[in-house]
């Protein structure tokens, strides 16, 4: 039997949008569902997706995709990989596990409302497929990682992670919030599938993966690979939108609504992504830094997508160019600090060779971050345990969730920023997290950050124990110093089988 | 006498930290409660250094025997530890 050509009958077949004559439009389409931009049926009819599929072709690309990644992993299951990797790859699956998996399932619902809400028909057909892939990175991502649960407890985060109140579930679920359900389809269009997709997923399944690959976890290469293809078509929803709104002279609600969700998700991602590629992975292994990465994926091509859809570059731009330097480096510094509060063990990731690259790939590090780590490494040497964890929390941002950083070394190059609003004072980590709090301080003023938390009495004790235990993290989740110390002794972090030396009198 | 928390910011480090002073607490005794959580643990201690306290964008460093109290300060106020 002979079929058409998909290009002959493709734009009649997904021409679906009618008249109603039983509800008025904005009941089809209520506008906080729909479109804010407030723009009508006929103009939406201008969205064309520039990817476009049929369902057959759906179906048989994804069950090849699917037999690809699975057959992967069942013929490397015996392969033990997991087992002989370095402490510090292992760490890795298990933050992008935690991470991700319930995360992806999260964006499940914001596919489905641009799939219901959307009033391009074109943004509703890709929106069909990009929930089902959602499913897809959910539930293939959720297997890869069961079969890890055997080896460390600290792999049961895939599935709990979202549901604590760890301070990476409540900063990863407002992001999403604040992306997906607070927002009408045509907006999330722009912020999940534009900002977040278009601007930064490369970065975790890109970059991620070919180091994957150098480390020899072809499995895990090959799984993140596999989600990306998805990604990769269904990240270019937001485009069309943006096209759409840019025509009928909606661009600088347009440029709002991408600054406020590529910062947002720069926030999140230099948190996760950075420590992974320039720390936790093992540096024989590694391909290119974080800043280089960033620079390839998000300087280069995602300023360029900015540039030819005819908007500006946020109006952060040179600030963000300036975080790539320092954001990760401090951000890494208190995530290993507070390692207790993360469900994977971090790697340090500064023995002498390590150290080198850092200063190699980032001019400086050593003189700024490097001297912190030599006053850590002392105290490990020394026995100092007590100096090695906090005795308080890091100051948390009530946009993103997370730690106020700058650079090291610099005297007081750090500073907060705040806005007094309804008889309270909302503390942001930088200038672009204050400004979009105040963009609309009716939409985050109910959310409470960590801080807010201990400080109203919702964490009891309010002191570290008290805080674990009200992230829901138990002894076995928390996190510990993936290479047991050895990088604070020179010689160990040459061979690390050799015995360590007894603890230097204090 | 109660706790305040205010957030500091100390010198050459890179985290801004929460902190917990008391109101009746003097300014060096301010700079000793956030030092705690910093020299010794990322930065050198320097036990010989005199510390001085001020608040964010304050250009001058606030009397020694000054009280939490005293500077009016309210909880998540930004202070500055330095070194003299």
């Amino acid at each position: 039997m002979a079929f058409l050509n998909r290009a002959d009958w493709y734009d009649l077949a997904r021409a679906t949008n009618w008249s109603p004559r039983y509800v008025s439009e904005d009941q089809l389409f209520p506008p906080e569902m729909s479109d804010r931009f407030g723009l009508s049926l006929e103009q939406w009819e201008a969205y064309d997706e520039p990817f476009k599929i049929s369902y057959r072709e759906y179906v048989d690309v994804q069950s090849r995709k699917d037999a690809d990644a699975y057959s992967v992993r069942a013929a490397l299951a015996r392969s033990n990989f997991y087992d002989n990797a370095d402490a510090g790859w292992q760490s890795i699956l298990k933050l992008h596990f935690g991470a991700l998996c319930l995360t992806e399932y999260s964006a499940v619902p914001g596919e489905s409302k641009m799939a219901r809400f959307g009033k391009a028909p074109g943004m509703r057909n890709m929106a069909t497929f990009g929930a089902l892939d959602e499913m897809r990175h959910t539930q293939i991502q959720l297997y890869f990682a069961h079969e890890f649960v055997s080896k460390s407890r600290q792999f049961d985060l895939a599935q709990k992670l979202l549901s604590t109140n760890s301070w990476a579930a409540i900063a990863t679920r407002s992001a999403m919030d604040d992306t997906i359900l607070g927002r009408d389809a045509a907006t999330l269009s722009i912020m999940l599938t534009f900002a977040l997709e278009q601007g930064f997923t490369n970065l975790q399944f890109l970059g991620l993966a070919a180091d994957a690959a150098r480390a020899g976890d072809f499995s895990f290469s090959n799984l993140i690979s596999s989600v990306q293809t998805d990604e990769a078509r269904h990240s270019q929803i937001g485009g069309a939108t943006l096209k759409v709104l840019i025509a009928n002279g909606k661009k600088e609600e347009a440029q709002r609504a991408v600054d406020i969700s590529f910062w947002r998700q720069w926030r999140l991602f230099f948190t996760l992504t950075g420590p992974a590629i320039d720390y936790l992975t093992p540096l024989a292994h590694r391909d290119k830094s974080f800043k280089e990465f960033i620079q390839e994926f998000i300087v280069a091509q995602f300023e360029r997508a900015l540039v030819d859809l005819g908007l500006e570059r946020p109006w952060y731009w040179d600030f963000f160019l300036k975080s790539i330097e320092f954001y990760h480096h401090s951000g890494h510094l208190e995530i290993w600090f507070v390692r207790q509060t993360v469900w994977w063990n971090p790697a340090a990731g500064v023995s002498a060779a390590e150290r080198a690259w850092l200063e190699a790939k980032y001019p400086g590090w050593n003189a700024k971050w490097g001297r912190l780590w030599d006053v850590i490494a002392d105290n490990v040497r020394h026995g100092r345990t007590d100096k090695l964890y906090p005795k308080t929390l890091p100051m948390l941002c009530n946009i993103c969730g997370l730690s106020v950083g700058s650079i090291p070394h610099e005297g007081h190059s750090n500073r907060g920023y705040w806005t007094e609003f309804g008889m309270r004072r909302y503390y942001f980590c930088s200038e672009p997290c204050q400004w979009i709090f105040n963009l609309e301080p009716l939409r985050y003023q109910d959310h409470k950050s960590v801080i807010d938390r201990l400080l109203c009495g919702d964490i009891q004790p309010p002191d570290i124990e008290g805080t674990l235990r009200y992230f829901d993290l138990m002894p076995g989740e928390r996190g510990e110093d993936a290479h047991d110390y050895a990088w604070a002794w020179p010689e160990l972090a040459l061979d690390p089988a050799a015995e360590r030396p007894s603890q230097e009198a204090a | 006498m109660s706790a305040l928390p205010v957030v500091c910011n100390f010198e050459d480090g890179c985290i801004l930290t929460l902190v917990n002073v008391d109101t009746a607490f003097t300014m060096d005794e301010v700079a000793d409660a956030a030092a705690e959580h910093f020299a010794g643990r990322m930065l050198p201690l320097q036990p010989k250094r005199t510390m001085r306290v001020r608040l964010q964008d304050g250009e001058n460093p606030l009397p020694r025997a000054l009280t939490v109290h005293e500077a009016g300060w309210v909880p998540l106020d930004t202070i500055e530890i330095f070194y003299e």
